[in-house]
């Protein structure tokens, strides 16, 4: 169950007079997994931001299921870079905390369903000090996943923890993503996990963000880290990443010499 | 407290009015600071599933701040008994605070030990109540907890 996202003519200016996104247009249809890339300070973030409704745009619009977002939206789920559970509750508390309206006894099963998902069952309980960073990061999985998102919105949400299980992460979204195939929107700066996980990968140019490259990850799942095409669709989108980094005014064979 | 005396009369209310007013500022800016200082990042977590301005302060402010206002609490009380002796000082014919001029002036120091002995006991029993009380709502604090 999901719903197409739709940008147009997105921007935002802050009141200090940055440019942070100067018009995008992007159509995610429904079940997608869309990645988002782009060197730090392209405004990937403020995309997000945007589509979750926590800040509101300058121009443009965005619209969920045809909804126009001006505001946090029951159908748009967000997972944030750092888990952000609050301390005070315990981990189960926290993975039921949006869903509050409902009867005790099914938000006891929903958490419960949440938490063998992402095979936190035995840290219910929990406090979330008491977790790892990987724990604490599904569990946030979890908390964004138990409302039935049609619309999920990741904000590098693996950045901050270790090879090994950023890696086993990625795997795991997939599996949660699964379920109920929600159109996934992931915001990145790791090159691997975007072609790990997209079925399109946008490439952002900085100040102000703007799309500058969108390619298909035409690679079936799940994906071998360690195949020759998956090397291949990784050196591309370097190369893409390169050239969105370098100055606009350079030549076009500049551009090329750069990305190699 | 001299205008307190003359507005509310020489009896409870005006030593009533002066502990509360004098303790009141003090929790308030207490209170006021750990509001201001809760983690934006906590605040968007309620916004993002749409809490109202009550909920918002139910679910997320207020457990949020409840150890800084459990803090801030304390501070009040001890100030609180502080004001008490105050009080009494000026004006009262009752009370430990009164115990403790009438010791001075009438030469009684066993009179005054024993005044600030149960000072120092209701003061230690007020605040292990408040502690007592709000040890429940604070076991998910990761703090140094003085090498228990």
């Amino acid at each position: 169950m999901s719903v197409d996202l739709e940008i147009s003519g997105l921007a935002k200016t802050y009141p200090n007079g940055l440019r942070a996104l100067g018009g995008i247009d992007l159509r995610v249809p429904a079940g997608e997994i869309l990645a988002i890339v782009g060197g730090s300070g392209c405004g990937k973030s403020t995309l997000l931001r945007l589509v979750a409704g926590l800040e509101t745009p300058s121009a443009g619009s965005v619209r969920v299921g045809g909804d126009l977002i001006n505001g946090p939206h029951p159908a748009v789920g967000l997972v944030f870079q750092e888990p952000r559970l609050l301390p005070w509750l315990s981990v189960a508390d926290n993975v039921g905390f949006g869903l509050a309206a409902l009867p005790p006894g099914e938000r006891a099963v929903r958490v419960a369903t949440a938490l063998d998902r992402v095979g936190l069952t035995a840290h219910a309980q929990a406090w979330p000090r008491e977790l790892s960073g990987g724990q604490a990061q599904r569990a946030a999985l979890a908390r964004a996943l138990v409302t039935r998102p049609q619309v999920l919105l990741l904000d590098e949400p693996f950045s901050a923890l270790d090879a090994l299980t950023r890696t086993a992460l990625q795997d795991h979204l997939l599996e949660l993503w699964a379920f109920e195939r929600p159109t996934l929107v992931l915001v990145t700066h790791d090159i691997e996990e975007a072609l790990v996980l997209a079925d399109r990968v946008v490439t952002l140019r900085p100040r102000p963000g703007r799309v500058d490259d969108i390619r298909t990850v035409a690679m079936s799942r799940p994906r071998d880290r360690d195949a020759h095409a998956f090397e291949v669709h990784k050196r591309q989108l370097r190369a893409a990443l390169n050239q969105s980094l370098a100055p606009d005014t350079l030549a076009p064979d500049s551009l090329t010499a750069a990305a190699l | 407290m001299p205008l307190f005396l003359l507005w509310l009369g020489i009896f409870e209310t005006s030593k009533v009015a002066l502990i509360a007013v004098g303790v009141f500022f003090p929790v308030y800016l207490g209170v006021m600071g750990a509001v201001l200082g809760v983690d934006r990042k906590i605040v968007e977590v309620g916004r993002i599933y749409r809490l109202s301005g009550l909920a918002l302060a139910r679910r997320i402010l207020l457990p949020a701040i409840l150890p800084a206002l459990v803090v801030a609490l304390r501070t009040g009380l001890g100030l609180g008994w502080m004001f008490v002796v105050a009080a009494e000082y000026m004006g009262a014919s009752e009370g430990i605070g009164y115990l403790l001029v009438d010791g001075q002036q009438l030469g009684k120091p066993d009179q005054i030990i024993a005044a600030i002995l149960v000072f120092a006991l209701l003061g230690k029993a007020a605040d292990a109540i408040i502690v007592a009380l709000a040890a429940p709502a604070l076991r998910w604090q990761d703090a140094y907890q003085g090498g228990r």
